[in-house]
């Protein structure tokens, strides 16, 4: 692809927009990039929203300089780097994941399990075999995480959540199963958890996030019941969640995060208000998000992540600018961050694999255009032909 | 399950550990993968806590399911009083700080008065020594924190004070040479003189040690967004946005920001700061004597100070991509409020043309304001050798050329 054709259109001829200082860098010396998978290390695949997973110290190994010796927060990609996608190992890594329950970090991740399977199911259905998947238990298991208040916790025992209770229904719009759990009582839910202002707690103790306002409006499109809350509130409180940047934050005044913004942008689609987005200002933060390695992160001077090429490119396809970032070096950047051995992706290049990055990998290739994995669609991160089949169709920039 | 003796052993060494020394402040997990010898795993020094991590595992299996158990009225499981429940759910989220519903338990247990409001924020802050950025402990803070805010009003309200008066307290401050934790301790020694006022004093101290933690968070986590969206939290629902306190921020996180170039989340602070002190410009005038545009000149002075010195930051550029068009908003409102002073009395029949007039006197000024700053940028970056410098310069001023037109 040429380059021209990538860039947004310039306001000056003179100028060169965001992309591409990477043709500037990257020529001096480069600290020793030190392979840090096998190193003993729990990765915490964070929950809706991810930040970054390695520690500060380590963010040294892989830091870049350029010509003069300031250091640019980025990877480099070995050329042995895996360039091609292996799928089956994915699949195969994916069915074994929950078949290690003794598993400290199974244990340990047991808090967030309900959208750990959620990333493992919609990632097992993107690549074509849900059906390696145990259905029944599954469906049983989220019947038991239903509580008397109608909302649905990660795991049982655990306190209800709208983080929840939105992978939950998910899952089962992904089996097209929503009947098994009283959808009555979790519309109720997620409607009792509206404030005033429009926005949303994520349960009843109060903490107020526009996360929670996608997971609202997401989780009640899925069971065709947008009508229970006051949408106009809800929409009006994400506006005011806008940044001068043309990104959102968690609240008002809160700092622009790809993760708040895709979330923002969900919401906005879902409830077909799109036209509140400044989409060139937003577009130009986000593909700003791209480094030289062609990984994205999700806030200036952060290290590119893998969960970021779905935050970042999910929002960039919802308004319509997608064509704005080098999706050929954002591919070599995914593919990269891949374990040829164990399966499975992780958040850089030789770190360790977990289901949270393998889902958002693969659904970045998805929308890369990778014609070996379903369609997903950008707003849901659900394939293209389950959010069909549940009868939503949403207009995108 | 079979229980391993060695969990509920390890749990009363935790225990004690707390006992013998209420103020550890930090924790860590040793790097010790299996038993050496036969004493406890744990070691308390300096009110420093370290476990050995082979034991870490053990003591989270044995915590965390008598917890969960419990929580499921499992048949099986033991009653456990609220002193259980603390020391449960404290070990389970020393080692899993997200684990939301272990925090829920103390909430319940804050509710019914077994354990003490104060202290769990103090428990909280060790938490975060070791999980800086973890989002369940700081919304379990701001839970607290509520909480404690209603407390303090509503008691505040059967005495002879108003409901504001705890954020009013600070209008007696110096507000230009404002520093939080100097001033909120000269304040203590104040209010420690006065009879029956130490609620407020109460209420000043558990809002220092706060922005304490936010501030230790965000050294231990660079860029840490929890930290620093916890810290803005505070200032508006604790502190009601109160211009002084605003501005005492502003003063305390110039500093900050100096030593930490890179910390995106740190600038933006002083933007929700700036922005937050704009809404009360009128205020800041008449009780400080302070102009809000002389705010932005000296914010941009520190932005110009730190691209001289300190090359290729993208979070100094972008703070600047800020600063700028906050100018131009305060240009075009000055051009706004001339017109209408200067506007005689029965021009209104020619209201169309002078709008349109005065339409092209914003375009016209903040055109010269644009190409001023084009040109300061394009003379101090754009002809050095650093080629990564250089494209942050160029990708600023196409930033700004797009955005701040007009
Ligand atoms: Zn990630």
């Amino acid at each position: 692809m040429k380059e021209s054709s990538v860039l947004p259109p310039r306001i000056e001829p003179a100028y060169s927009f965001p992309l591409n200082c990477s043709t500037n860098l990257a020529k001096g010396k480069f600290p020793p990039v030190c392979n840090r998978r096998g190193k003993m290390h729990v990765c915490n695949p964070c929950y809706l929203v991810s930040e970054d997973h390695a520690s500060p110290v380590l963010l040294w190994d892989a830091y870049v300089f350029n010509s003069k010796g300031t250091p640019i927060k980025d990877v480099v990609i070995p050329d042995s780097a895996q360039k091609s996608l292996l799928l089956q190992k994915h699949c195969d890594y994916i069915a074994s994941y929950g078949s290690k329950k003794d598993d400290y970090e199974y244990c340990i991740t047991e808090y967030l399990r309900m959208s750990g399977m959620y990333w493992g199911l919609t990632v097992m259905d993107l690549m074509g075999q849900l059906n390696r998947m145990d259905k029944d238990q599954v469906l049983q298991f989220i019947q038991q995480c239903q509580h008397e208040c109608g909302g649905i916790s990660a795991s049982i025992g655990h306190d209800p959540h709208l983080l929840y209770t939105l992978s939950a229904i998910q899952i089962l719009t992904l089996y097209d199963a929503v009947d098994m759990v009283n959808v009555e009582k979790v519309v109720e839910y997620v409607r009792s958890l509206q404030q005033d202002d429009g926005s949303f707690y994520g349960d009843k103790w109060g903490e107020v996030d526009t996360r929670f306002s996608f997971c609202a409006v997401a989780c009640l499109s899925l069971l065709g019941r947008l009508d229970a809350i006051d949408v106009d509130t809800t929409v009006e409180f994400v506006v005011t969640c806008m940044n001068f940047d043309g990104g959102f934050g968690c609240r008002p005044g809160s700092e622009s995060h790809a993760g708040q913004i895709y979330c923002c942008v969900g919401t906005l689609a879902i409830t077909g208000n799109l036209h509140h987005i400044n989409a060139d200002l937003l577009g130009w933060w986000l593909c700003e998000r791209q480094l030289p390695s062609g990984g994205l992160n999700g806030r200036p001077e952060k290290m590119p992540d893998v969960c970021y090429s779905w935050w970042v490119l999910a929002s960039l396809k919802i308004i319509g600018k997608i064509h704005w970032i080098d999706k050929e070096k954002l591919e070599k950047f995914i593919l990269a961050c891949q374990d040829e051995e164990t399966g499975g992706v992780s958040d850089r290049p030789g770190n360790i694999v977990d289901p949270f990055h393998t889902l958002f990998g693969v659904c970045g290739l998805s929308l890369l255009g990778n014609e070996t994995i379903k369609p997903v669609n950008p707003v849901y991160c659900m394939p293209e032909d389950v959010i069909q089949r549940a009868g939503i169709r949403l207009e995108l920039l | 399950m079979a229980t391993d003796s060695r969990g509920s052993r390890l749990l009363s060494d935790l225990n004690s550990a707390f006992r013998r020394d209420p103020d550890i402040d930090e924790y860590d997990f040793l790097p010790v993968l299996e038993p050496k010898h036969n004493r406890s795993p744990l070691l308390l020094q300096e009110h420093k806590l370290g476990l050995e991590m082979w034991s870490v595992r053990i003591l989270y299996d044995h915590a965390y399911n008598t917890l969960m158990a419990w929580r499921q009225k499992e048949a099986h499981a033991k009653f456990l009083d609220p002193f259980d429940l603390i020391s449960l759910s404290r070990a389970v989220v020393l080692v899993n700080a997200d684990c939301l519903t272990a925090w829920n338990i103390r909430k319940e247990l804050v509710e019914s008065s077994d354990l003490n409001l104060l202290d769990d924020l103090k428990f909280g802050a060790l938490v975060l020594s070791r999980h800086p950025k973890s989002p369940e402990t700081f919304c379990h803070r701001k839970w607290l924190l509520r909480r404690y805010v209603e407390c303090c009003l509503s008691s505040s309200n059967g005495s002879t004070t108003s409901t504001g008066s705890l954020y009013n307290d600070f209008v007696n401050m110096d507000a230009i040479d404002f520093d939080l934790e100097a001033e909120a301790n000269n304040f203590l020694l104040m209010e420690n003189n006065l009879h029956g006022m130490n609620q407020q004093t109460d209420f000043h101290e558990v809002m220092r040690r706060e922005m304490n933690v936010c501030r230790k968070a965000g050294e231990n986590y660079p860029c840490n967004y929890n930290a620093w969206s916890h810290r803005s939290w505070v200032i508006q629902n604790c502190y009601n946005c109160t211009i002084q306190v605003l501005i005492g921020e502003l003063h305390v996180t110039e500093a900050w920001v100096r030593q930490h170039i890179s910390d995106h989340s740190g600038f933006h602070y002083r933007q929700y700061l700036l922005t937050n002190i704009h809404k009360q410009a009128d205020i800041l005038k008449e009780q400080f004597s302070l102009n809000y545009k002389n705010l932005i000149h000296k914010e941009m002075q520190i932005v110009v100070d730190l691209l001289k010195s300190f090359s290729g930051h993208e979070a100094i550029w972008y703070h600047r991509r800020y600063v700028f068009q906050a100018l131009c908003k305060v240009c075009d409102s000055e051009a706004v409020a001339v017109e209408i002073i200067s506007l005689p009395d029965g021009y209104d029949q020619d209201l169309p043309i002078k709008t349109s007039q005065k339409k092209t006197k914003l375009e016209n000024e903040r055109q010269v304001l644009l190409l001023k700053e084009v040109d300061s940028v394009s003379r101090n970056h754009m002809s050095k050798k650093d080629t990564f410098q250089k494209g942050l310069a160029q990708k600023y001023l196409d930033w700004v050329q797009k955005s701040c037109r007009s």
